[in-house]
Protein backbone atom coordinates (compact mmCIF):
# COMPACT_ATOMS: atom_id res chain seq x y z
CA UNK A 1 0.00 0.00 0.00
CA UNK A 2 1.14 3.44 -0.94
CA UNK A 3 0.42 5.05 2.01
CA UNK A 4 -3.52 5.72 1.10
CA UNK A 5 -4.88 4.22 4.21
CA UNK A 6 -6.82 7.34 5.86
CA UNK A 7 -7.56 7.95 9.60
CA UNK A 8 -9.06 10.81 10.75
CA UNK A 9 -7.30 14.52 10.79
CA UNK A 10 -8.28 14.24 14.12
CA UNK A 11 -7.24 11.24 15.81
CA UNK A 12 -9.54 11.65 18.19
CA UNK A 13 -10.25 7.34 18.18
CA UNK A 14 -7.36 7.47 20.93
CA UNK A 15 -9.10 9.79 23.46
CA UNK A 16 -9.76 8.87 26.68
CA UNK A 17 -13.27 10.21 25.95
CA UNK A 18 -13.75 7.42 23.33
CA UNK A 19 -14.19 4.88 25.74
CA UNK A 20 -15.97 5.85 28.34
CA UNK A 21 -18.40 7.72 26.36
CA UNK A 22 -20.16 4.19 24.42
CA UNK A 23 -20.52 3.31 28.35
CA UNK A 24 -22.42 6.46 29.44
CA UNK A 25 -24.83 6.95 26.54
CA UNK A 26 -25.69 3.16 26.33
CA UNK A 27 -26.48 3.55 29.74
CA UNK A 28 -28.52 6.63 28.81
CA UNK A 29 -30.43 4.62 26.41
CA UNK A 30 -31.16 1.86 28.16
CA UNK A 31 -32.71 4.25 30.79
CA UNK A 32 -34.33 5.92 28.73
CA UNK A 33 -35.82 2.68 27.11
CA UNK A 34 -37.00 1.77 29.95
CA UNK A 35 -38.74 5.00 31.06
CA UNK A 36 -40.15 5.23 27.71
CA UNK A 37 -41.69 1.62 27.98
CA UNK A 38 -43.11 2.46 30.94
CA UNK A 39 -45.24 5.68 29.82
CA UNK A 40 -46.03 3.82 26.64
CA UNK A 41 -47.24 1.09 28.92
CA UNK A 42 -48.98 4.06 30.93
CA UNK A 43 -50.67 5.44 28.09
CA UNK A 44 -52.04 2.17 26.88
CA UNK A 45 -53.64 1.84 30.24
CA UNK A 46 -55.38 5.08 30.42
CA UNK A 47 -56.64 4.74 26.93
CA UNK A 48 -57.87 0.93 27.67
CA UNK A 49 -59.56 2.12 30.83
CA UNK A 50 -60.79 5.17 28.98
CA UNK A 51 -62.40 2.71 25.97
CA UNK A 52 -63.63 0.01 28.78
CA UNK A 53 -65.92 2.28 30.58
CA UNK A 54 -67.05 4.27 28.43
CA UNK A 55 -70.48 2.60 27.35
CA UNK A 56 -70.67 0.71 30.47
CA UNK A 57 -72.18 1.59 33.48
CA UNK A 58 -72.96 -1.04 37.27
CA UNK A 59 -75.99 -0.72 38.97
CA UNK A 60 -76.79 -1.98 42.58
CA UNK A 61 -79.49 -3.10 43.79
CA UNK A 62 -78.81 -3.20 47.95
CA UNK A 63 -80.15 -6.81 48.93
CA UNK A 64 -83.23 -5.69 51.07
CA UNK A 65 -84.43 -4.15 48.03
CA UNK A 66 -83.46 -6.96 46.00
CA UNK A 67 -85.73 -8.84 48.14
CA UNK A 68 -88.66 -6.85 47.92
CA UNK A 69 -88.54 -7.05 44.00
CA UNK A 70 -86.40 -4.34 43.72
CA UNK A 71 -84.31 -5.61 40.92
CA UNK A 72 -86.82 -6.25 38.33
CA UNK A 73 -88.46 -2.62 38.85
CA UNK A 74 -84.47 -1.19 38.06
CA UNK A 75 -84.74 -3.32 34.62
CA UNK A 76 -87.71 -1.92 33.48
CA UNK A 77 -86.80 2.05 34.37
CA UNK A 78 -83.48 1.29 33.31
CA UNK A 79 -84.40 0.43 29.84
CA UNK A 80 -86.76 2.98 29.52
CA UNK A 81 -84.06 5.53 29.93
CA UNK A 82 -82.67 7.12 26.58
CA UNK A 83 -79.73 6.07 25.84
CA UNK A 84 -79.69 3.02 27.79
CA UNK A 85 -78.92 -0.25 24.88
CA UNK A 86 -79.23 -2.77 27.16
CA UNK A 87 -79.43 -3.87 31.03
CA UNK A 88 -79.37 -7.16 32.14
CA UNK A 89 -78.65 -8.80 35.74
CA UNK A 90 -75.30 -10.46 36.59
CA UNK A 91 -76.13 -14.29 37.24
CA UNK A 92 -75.32 -15.79 40.27
CA UNK A 93 -72.83 -18.10 38.82
CA UNK A 94 -70.91 -15.19 37.47
CA UNK A 95 -70.53 -13.32 41.09
CA UNK A 96 -69.78 -17.06 42.53
CA UNK A 97 -66.97 -17.22 40.37
CA UNK A 98 -65.94 -13.33 40.64
CA UNK A 99 -65.86 -14.34 44.52
CA UNK A 100 -64.45 -17.72 44.54
CA UNK A 101 -60.23 -16.48 44.93
CA UNK A 102 -61.89 -14.74 48.44
CA UNK A 103 -64.39 -16.92 49.48
CA UNK A 104 -64.57 -20.21 47.70
CA UNK A 105 -66.47 -22.35 45.63
CA UNK A 106 -68.24 -24.11 47.82
CA UNK A 107 -70.56 -20.73 49.48
CA UNK A 108 -74.07 -20.63 49.41
CA UNK A 109 -74.24 -16.81 47.76
CA UNK A 110 -77.97 -17.35 49.15
CA UNK A 111 -76.64 -16.87 53.00
CA UNK A 112 -75.16 -13.81 52.02
CA UNK A 113 -76.95 -9.77 51.71
CA UNK A 114 -75.19 -9.24 48.57
CA UNK A 115 -76.22 -6.79 46.64
CA UNK A 116 -77.77 -7.58 43.00
CA UNK A 117 -75.69 -6.17 40.01
CA UNK A 118 -76.74 -4.84 36.67
CA UNK A 119 -74.66 -4.52 33.97
CA UNK A 120 -75.92 -1.61 31.75
CA UNK A 121 -74.50 -0.76 27.80
CA UNK A 122 -75.52 2.67 26.84
CA UNK A 123 -74.87 3.66 23.15
CA UNK A 124 -72.28 6.23 23.17
CA UNK A 125 -70.04 7.15 26.38
CA UNK A 126 -71.75 9.61 28.72
CA UNK A 127 -75.41 9.22 26.92
CA UNK A 128 -76.30 8.51 30.42
CA UNK A 129 -75.96 10.92 33.36
CA UNK A 130 -75.33 7.82 36.76
CA UNK A 131 -76.05 10.61 38.95
CA UNK A 132 -79.30 11.72 37.42
CA UNK A 133 -80.62 7.90 37.04
CA UNK A 134 -79.39 7.10 40.84
CA UNK A 135 -81.63 9.76 41.91
CA UNK A 136 -84.69 8.84 39.22
CA UNK A 137 -84.27 5.58 40.80
CA UNK A 138 -83.73 5.66 44.50
CA UNK A 139 -87.87 7.22 44.41
CA UNK A 140 -88.69 2.92 43.19
CA UNK A 141 -85.14 1.23 44.62
CA UNK A 142 -84.27 2.58 47.71
CA UNK A 143 -80.19 2.68 48.54
CA UNK A 144 -79.58 1.66 44.58
CA UNK A 145 -76.38 3.04 42.97
CA UNK A 146 -75.72 3.92 39.74
CA UNK A 147 -72.04 3.74 38.70
CA UNK A 148 -70.13 4.11 35.69
CA UNK A 149 -66.74 3.71 37.07
CA UNK A 150 -65.42 7.60 37.04
CA UNK A 151 -65.68 7.77 40.70
CA UNK A 152 -62.65 5.31 41.04
CA UNK A 153 -61.17 5.54 38.10
CA UNK A 154 -60.87 9.03 38.14
CA UNK A 155 -57.71 9.02 40.55
CA UNK A 156 -56.26 5.88 39.39
CA UNK A 157 -56.04 7.98 35.94
CA UNK A 158 -54.91 10.97 37.16
CA UNK A 159 -52.08 8.95 38.82
CA UNK A 160 -51.53 7.42 35.43
CA UNK A 161 -50.89 10.66 34.06
CA UNK A 162 -49.28 12.13 36.30
CA UNK A 163 -46.80 9.62 35.94
CA UNK A 164 -46.71 9.80 32.82
CA UNK A 165 -45.40 13.65 33.13
CA UNK A 166 -42.88 12.22 35.62
CA UNK A 167 -41.79 9.56 33.30
CA UNK A 168 -41.23 12.47 30.18
CA UNK A 169 -39.54 14.88 32.72
CA UNK A 170 -36.65 11.65 33.19
CA UNK A 171 -36.27 11.52 29.51
CA UNK A 172 -35.69 14.90 29.06
CA UNK A 173 -33.15 15.05 32.29
CA UNK A 174 -31.57 11.67 30.67
CA UNK A 175 -31.39 13.75 27.09
CA UNK A 176 -30.03 16.83 29.06
CA UNK A 177 -26.99 14.32 30.90
CA UNK A 178 -25.85 12.71 27.39
CA UNK A 179 -26.29 16.48 25.89
CA UNK A 180 -23.47 17.40 28.64
CA UNK A 181 -21.58 14.50 27.92
CA UNK A 182 -21.02 14.93 24.41
CA UNK A 183 -20.32 18.68 25.06
CA UNK A 184 -17.27 17.68 27.88
CA UNK A 185 -15.85 15.47 25.39
CA UNK A 186 -15.90 17.67 22.38
CA UNK A 187 -14.76 20.45 24.61
CA UNK A 188 -11.68 18.42 26.38
CA UNK A 189 -11.06 17.24 22.31
CA UNK A 190 -10.98 20.46 21.28
CA UNK A 191 -8.02 21.10 23.95
CA UNK A 192 -6.10 18.28 23.86
CA UNK A 193 -5.73 18.56 19.52
CA UNK A 194 -5.42 22.33 19.83
CA UNK A 195 -2.18 21.80 17.55
CA UNK A 196 -3.58 19.87 15.25
CA UNK A 197 -6.80 22.05 14.72
CA UNK A 198 -4.37 24.74 14.31
CA UNK A 199 -2.41 23.14 11.35
CA UNK A 200 -5.98 22.43 10.00
CA UNK A 201 -6.59 25.88 10.12
CA UNK A 202 -3.36 26.62 8.37
CA UNK A 203 -3.84 24.64 5.45
CA UNK A 204 -7.06 25.90 4.88
CA UNK A 205 -9.82 24.45 6.72
CA UNK A 206 -13.17 25.62 7.57
CA UNK A 207 -14.71 25.28 10.93
CA UNK A 208 -16.97 22.92 9.48
CA UNK A 209 -14.39 20.53 8.14
CA UNK A 210 -12.89 20.73 11.84
CA UNK A 211 -16.69 19.79 13.08
CA UNK A 212 -17.06 17.46 10.79
CA UNK A 213 -14.09 15.37 12.69
CA UNK A 214 -15.69 15.70 15.57
CA UNK A 215 -19.47 15.16 15.09
CA UNK A 216 -18.52 11.90 13.17
CA UNK A 217 -16.75 10.51 16.10
CA UNK A 218 -19.45 11.26 18.39
CA UNK A 219 -21.86 9.81 15.58
CA UNK A 220 -19.83 6.51 15.90
CA UNK A 221 -19.24 6.66 19.91
CA UNK A 222 -22.98 7.22 20.22
CA UNK A 223 -24.09 3.82 18.01
CA UNK A 224 -21.66 2.16 19.69
CA UNK A 225 -23.10 2.44 23.23
CA UNK A 226 -27.06 3.09 21.93
CA UNK A 227 -27.22 0.12 20.15
CA UNK A 228 -26.17 -2.58 22.69
CA UNK A 229 -27.95 -0.69 25.71
CA UNK A 230 -31.38 -0.40 23.34
CA UNK A 231 -30.87 -4.52 23.24
CA UNK A 232 -30.49 -4.60 26.95
CA UNK A 233 -33.81 -3.01 27.66
CA UNK A 234 -35.80 -5.17 25.37
CA UNK A 235 -34.20 -7.73 26.99
CA UNK A 236 -35.72 -6.37 30.44
CA UNK A 237 -38.84 -5.27 28.73
CA UNK A 238 -39.23 -9.61 27.31
CA UNK A 239 -38.57 -10.09 30.96
CA UNK A 240 -40.95 -8.04 32.60
CA UNK A 241 -43.71 -8.47 30.11
CA UNK A 242 -43.51 -12.73 30.23
CA UNK A 243 -43.84 -12.16 34.38
CA UNK A 244 -46.62 -9.67 34.09
CA UNK A 245 -48.47 -12.14 31.62
CA UNK A 246 -48.71 -14.83 34.91
CA UNK A 247 -50.21 -12.15 36.68
CA UNK A 248 -53.96 -12.39 37.28
CA UNK A 249 -54.74 -8.76 37.72
CA UNK A 250 -56.71 -7.58 35.35
CA UNK A 251 -56.97 -4.15 36.64
CA UNK A 252 -53.06 -3.61 36.03
CA UNK A 253 -51.68 -2.37 32.68
CA UNK A 254 -50.88 -4.68 30.39
CA UNK A 255 -46.98 -5.14 29.57
CA UNK A 256 -47.60 -4.83 25.68
CA UNK A 257 -46.22 -2.72 22.98
CA UNK A 258 -47.73 -2.82 19.32
CA UNK A 259 -45.05 -1.81 16.61
CA UNK A 260 -45.22 1.59 16.82
CA UNK A 261 -43.97 1.18 20.20
CA UNK A 262 -41.26 -1.27 19.10
CA UNK A 263 -40.38 1.12 16.35
CA UNK A 264 -40.28 4.34 18.90
CA UNK A 265 -38.05 2.32 21.46
CA UNK A 266 -35.95 1.42 18.28
CA UNK A 267 -35.23 4.53 17.41
CA UNK A 268 -33.69 5.67 20.45
CA UNK A 269 -30.49 4.68 19.49
CA UNK A 270 -30.70 7.01 16.62
CA UNK A 271 -32.46 9.59 18.10
CA UNK A 272 -29.05 9.62 20.73
CA UNK A 273 -26.73 9.57 17.91
CA UNK A 274 -28.36 12.51 16.09
CA UNK A 275 -28.40 14.48 19.48
CA UNK A 276 -24.50 13.50 19.79
CA UNK A 277 -23.86 14.61 16.21
CA UNK A 278 -25.81 17.96 16.74
CA UNK A 279 -24.26 18.53 19.99
CA UNK A 280 -20.73 18.22 18.90
CA UNK A 281 -21.15 20.05 15.77
CA UNK A 282 -22.67 23.39 17.96
CA UNK A 283 -20.26 23.00 20.48
CA UNK A 284 -17.31 22.86 17.94
CA UNK A 285 -18.94 25.41 15.69
CA UNK A 286 -19.35 27.96 18.96
CA UNK A 287 -15.81 27.08 20.08
CA UNK A 288 -13.56 27.72 16.63
CA UNK A 289 -15.99 31.03 16.22
CA UNK A 290 -13.77 32.46 19.04
CA UNK A 291 -10.64 31.71 17.63
CA UNK A 292 -9.17 34.56 15.41
CA UNK B 1 -0.43 40.97 -2.84
CA UNK B 2 0.41 42.00 0.82
CA UNK B 3 0.28 45.50 2.12
CA UNK B 4 1.36 46.27 5.58
CA UNK B 5 0.73 50.10 6.86
CA UNK B 6 1.62 51.09 10.49
CA UNK B 7 1.54 47.57 11.79
CA UNK B 8 1.54 46.51 15.06
CA UNK B 9 1.17 43.06 17.01
CA UNK B 10 0.58 42.75 20.87
CA UNK B 11 0.08 39.71 22.51
CA UNK B 12 -2.72 39.70 25.11
CA UNK B 13 -1.87 42.61 27.45
CA UNK B 14 1.91 42.71 26.91
CA UNK B 15 4.11 44.95 24.79
CA UNK B 16 4.09 45.20 21.70
CA UNK B 17 6.82 42.75 19.66
CA UNK B 18 6.02 44.74 16.21
CA UNK B 19 5.79 48.24 15.58
CA UNK B 20 5.25 50.30 12.95
CA UNK B 21 5.75 47.97 10.34
CA UNK B 22 5.55 49.04 6.43
CA UNK B 23 5.54 46.05 3.94
CA UNK B 24 4.65 45.40 0.55
CA UNK B 25 5.22 42.26 -1.34
CA UNK B 26 4.29 42.49 -5.05
CA UNK B 27 3.20 39.03 -7.10
CA UNK B 28 5.85 37.26 -8.23
CA UNK B 29 8.21 38.94 -5.49
CA UNK B 30 10.62 36.91 -3.31
CA UNK B 31 12.23 38.64 -0.30
CA UNK B 32 14.33 36.64 2.75
CA UNK B 33 13.93 38.00 6.04
CA UNK B 34 16.34 38.32 8.90
CA UNK B 35 16.81 38.92 12.00
CA UNK B 36 18.09 37.93 15.15
CA UNK B 37 16.03 35.65 17.37
CA UNK B 38 13.17 37.46 19.30
CA UNK B 39 13.27 40.25 16.94
CA UNK B 40 10.16 38.90 15.62
CA UNK B 41 10.45 37.21 12.46
CA UNK B 42 7.75 34.78 13.59
CA UNK B 43 4.97 37.15 14.85
CA UNK B 44 5.52 38.99 11.52
CA UNK B 45 4.95 35.48 9.80
CA UNK B 46 1.98 34.69 11.73
CA UNK B 47 0.40 37.75 10.25
CA UNK B 48 1.27 36.80 7.05
CA UNK B 49 -0.29 33.40 7.27
CA UNK B 50 -3.34 34.87 9.18
CA UNK B 51 -2.48 32.99 12.25
CA UNK B 52 -3.30 36.61 13.96
CA UNK B 53 -4.55 39.91 13.32
CA UNK B 54 -2.95 43.22 13.86
CA UNK B 55 -3.34 45.02 16.73
CA UNK B 56 -3.06 48.34 14.68
CA UNK B 57 -2.27 49.71 11.25
CA UNK B 58 -3.73 48.02 7.97
CA UNK B 59 -2.84 44.64 6.33
CA UNK B 60 -4.29 44.18 3.09
CA UNK B 61 -4.10 40.55 1.20
CA UNK B 62 -4.83 39.13 -1.82
CA UNK B 63 -6.83 42.33 -1.72
CA UNK B 64 -9.00 42.10 1.16
CA UNK B 65 -8.12 44.13 4.78
CA UNK B 66 -7.99 41.81 7.07
CA UNK B 67 -8.46 43.53 10.03
CA UNK B 68 -12.34 43.35 8.92
CA UNK B 69 -12.34 40.76 6.72
CA UNK B 70 -14.80 37.81 7.79
CA UNK B 71 -13.53 34.66 9.58
CA UNK B 72 -15.51 32.90 6.98
CA UNK B 73 -13.11 34.30 4.15
CA UNK B 74 -10.07 33.64 5.98
CA UNK B 75 -9.91 29.50 5.07
CA UNK B 76 -9.63 30.26 1.57
CA UNK B 77 -7.50 33.00 1.69
CA UNK B 78 -5.08 30.70 3.50
CA UNK B 79 -5.19 28.11 0.41
CA UNK B 80 -3.34 31.04 -1.20
CA UNK B 81 -0.41 30.60 1.17
CA UNK B 82 2.10 27.89 1.74
CA UNK B 83 3.91 27.81 4.83
CA UNK B 84 7.26 25.87 6.41
CA UNK B 85 7.04 26.10 9.84
CA UNK B 86 10.70 25.98 11.62
CA UNK B 87 9.76 22.57 14.14
CA UNK B 88 7.53 21.35 11.13
CA UNK B 89 3.36 21.60 12.31
CA UNK B 90 3.08 18.28 10.95
CA UNK B 91 0.37 16.05 12.05
CA UNK B 92 2.14 12.62 13.92
CA UNK B 93 -0.94 10.38 13.34
CA UNK B 94 -0.62 10.83 9.87
CA UNK B 95 1.51 9.17 7.35
CA UNK B 96 4.05 11.44 4.95
CA UNK B 97 1.49 10.63 2.16
CA UNK B 98 -1.58 12.18 4.55
CA UNK B 99 0.57 14.92 5.55
CA UNK B 100 1.11 15.98 2.25
CA UNK B 101 -2.53 15.54 1.07
CA UNK B 102 -3.79 17.36 3.89
CA UNK B 103 -4.13 21.24 1.95
CA UNK B 104 -5.93 19.46 -1.27
CA UNK B 105 -8.45 17.13 1.15
CA UNK B 106 -9.54 20.01 2.96
CA UNK B 107 -9.79 21.96 -0.63
CA UNK B 108 -12.14 18.85 -1.78
CA UNK B 109 -9.52 17.71 -4.62
CA UNK B 110 -10.60 14.32 -5.36
CA UNK B 111 -8.59 11.14 -4.68
CA UNK B 112 -7.01 10.42 -7.37
CA UNK B 113 -5.68 13.96 -8.13
CA UNK B 114 -4.41 13.99 -4.90
CA UNK B 115 -2.51 10.91 -4.96
CA UNK B 116 -1.30 11.70 -8.49
CA UNK B 117 -0.03 15.71 -7.28
CA UNK B 118 1.87 13.70 -3.78
CA UNK B 119 3.14 10.94 -5.37
CA UNK B 120 5.11 13.03 -7.97
CA UNK B 121 5.92 15.77 -4.97
CA UNK B 122 7.02 13.17 -2.63
CA UNK B 123 9.18 11.35 -5.60
CA UNK B 124 10.73 14.94 -6.21
CA UNK B 125 11.52 15.50 -2.79
CA UNK B 126 12.96 12.06 -2.16
CA UNK B 127 10.89 10.69 -0.01
CA UNK B 128 8.80 8.27 -2.39
CA UNK B 129 9.83 5.35 -0.54
CA UNK B 130 8.75 7.05 2.68
CA UNK B 131 5.34 7.77 1.97
CA UNK B 132 3.51 5.04 4.64
CA UNK B 133 6.02 6.66 7.22
CA UNK B 134 4.60 8.67 10.40
CA UNK B 135 6.63 11.49 11.11
CA UNK B 136 8.20 10.13 14.95
CA UNK B 137 10.02 7.43 12.45
CA UNK B 138 11.21 10.28 10.27
CA UNK B 139 14.49 12.23 10.72
CA UNK B 140 14.30 16.21 11.13
CA UNK B 141 15.80 16.42 7.68
CA UNK B 142 13.39 14.32 6.13
CA UNK B 143 10.52 15.95 8.17
CA UNK B 144 11.74 19.14 6.88
CA UNK B 145 10.86 17.64 3.28
CA UNK B 146 7.44 16.41 4.35
CA UNK B 147 6.83 19.89 5.83
CA UNK B 148 7.88 21.84 2.40
CA UNK B 149 5.79 19.50 -0.24
CA UNK B 150 2.38 20.25 2.37
CA UNK B 151 3.30 23.43 1.67
CA UNK B 152 3.66 23.63 -1.91
CA UNK B 153 1.25 20.88 -2.67
CA UNK B 154 -1.58 23.51 -3.31
CA UNK B 155 0.73 26.04 -5.70
CA UNK B 156 -0.20 28.77 -3.40
CA UNK B 157 0.25 32.46 -4.62
CA UNK B 158 2.65 33.25 -1.47
CA UNK B 159 5.45 30.77 0.18
CA UNK B 160 6.32 31.38 3.45
CA UNK B 161 9.34 29.79 4.81
CA UNK B 162 10.60 29.57 8.33
CA UNK B 163 14.37 28.14 8.72
CA UNK B 164 13.45 26.13 5.44
CA UNK B 165 17.21 24.62 4.86
CA UNK B 166 17.77 24.33 8.69
CA UNK B 167 17.36 20.86 9.27
CA UNK B 168 18.92 19.87 5.62
CA UNK B 169 22.03 19.00 4.16
CA UNK B 170 23.89 20.90 2.00
CA UNK B 171 22.63 18.99 -1.08
CA UNK B 172 19.46 18.92 -0.52
CA UNK B 173 18.89 22.61 1.02
CA UNK B 174 20.64 23.86 -2.40
CA UNK B 175 17.61 21.62 -3.76
CA UNK B 176 14.97 22.97 -2.36
CA UNK B 177 16.37 26.54 -2.91
CA UNK B 178 15.93 25.77 -6.80
CA UNK B 179 12.27 24.46 -5.94
CA UNK B 180 11.89 27.75 -4.85
CA UNK B 181 13.62 29.77 -7.41
CA UNK B 182 11.43 27.28 -10.14
CA UNK B 183 8.09 28.57 -7.95
CA UNK B 184 8.98 32.51 -8.21
CA UNK B 185 9.64 31.71 -12.07
CA UNK B 186 5.78 30.50 -12.06
CA UNK B 187 4.86 33.40 -10.21
CA UNK B 188 4.75 32.31 -6.22
CA UNK B 189 5.31 35.31 -4.49
CA UNK B 190 7.92 33.95 -2.07
CA UNK B 191 9.25 35.26 1.63
CA UNK B 192 12.28 33.17 3.32
CA UNK B 193 12.91 33.71 6.92
CA UNK B 194 16.43 32.73 7.63
CA UNK B 195 19.77 32.47 10.02
CA UNK B 196 21.89 31.84 7.36
CA UNK B 197 23.12 34.64 6.05
CA UNK B 198 25.05 32.73 2.99
CA UNK B 199 21.51 32.24 1.28
CA UNK B 200 20.93 36.04 0.45
CA UNK B 201 24.08 35.62 -1.41
CA UNK B 202 23.94 32.54 -2.97
CA UNK B 203 20.43 33.62 -4.51
CA UNK B 204 20.25 37.34 -4.60
CA UNK B 205 17.12 38.56 -3.29
CA UNK B 206 15.81 41.75 -1.37
CA UNK B 207 16.53 41.10 1.87
CA UNK B 208 14.00 42.68 4.82
CA UNK B 209 15.92 42.74 8.41
CA UNK B 210 13.57 42.63 11.30
CA UNK B 211 15.06 44.14 14.62
CA UNK B 212 13.62 45.22 18.52
CA UNK B 213 10.16 44.46 16.03
CA UNK B 214 11.10 47.50 13.33
CA UNK B 215 11.50 46.34 9.77
CA UNK B 216 13.92 48.01 7.40
CA UNK B 217 15.08 46.85 3.83
CA UNK B 218 18.67 45.54 3.92
CA UNK B 219 21.12 47.35 1.22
Amino acid sequence: MLGFRRSGDVPLSSDPSARFVPWIIGTMVFLSALVLAVALVLGNAIDRWQLSHSVQLTVEVPAAAAQDGGVEVALEKLAALPGVVSAARVEDDHIAALLAPWVGEDLDLSTLPLPVLIDVEVTTPGALDPEAAERQLSGDVPGIRVDDGKRWLEPVRATAGALQAIAGFVLFLIGLASIATVIFMTRTGLSVHRDTINVLHQVGAHDSYVARQFQNQALRLALIGGIPGLLLAGLCLMIVRSLAARLEAPLLPAVSFDAGAWILLALLPLAAALIALLTARITVMATLARMP
Amino acid sequence: MVRFENVGLRYGSGPEVLHDVDLSLEPGSYHFLVGPSGAGKSSLLSLLYLARRPTRGLVTMFGSDIASAPRASLPEMRRRIGVVFQDYHLLDHLTTFDNVALPLRVAGVGSAQIREHVMELLEWVGLGDKVDVQPPFMSGGEKQRVAVARAVIGQPDLLLADEPTGNLDQAMAHRLMRLFEELNRQGTTLLIATHDTNLPLQFPHPVLRLDQGQLGLDG
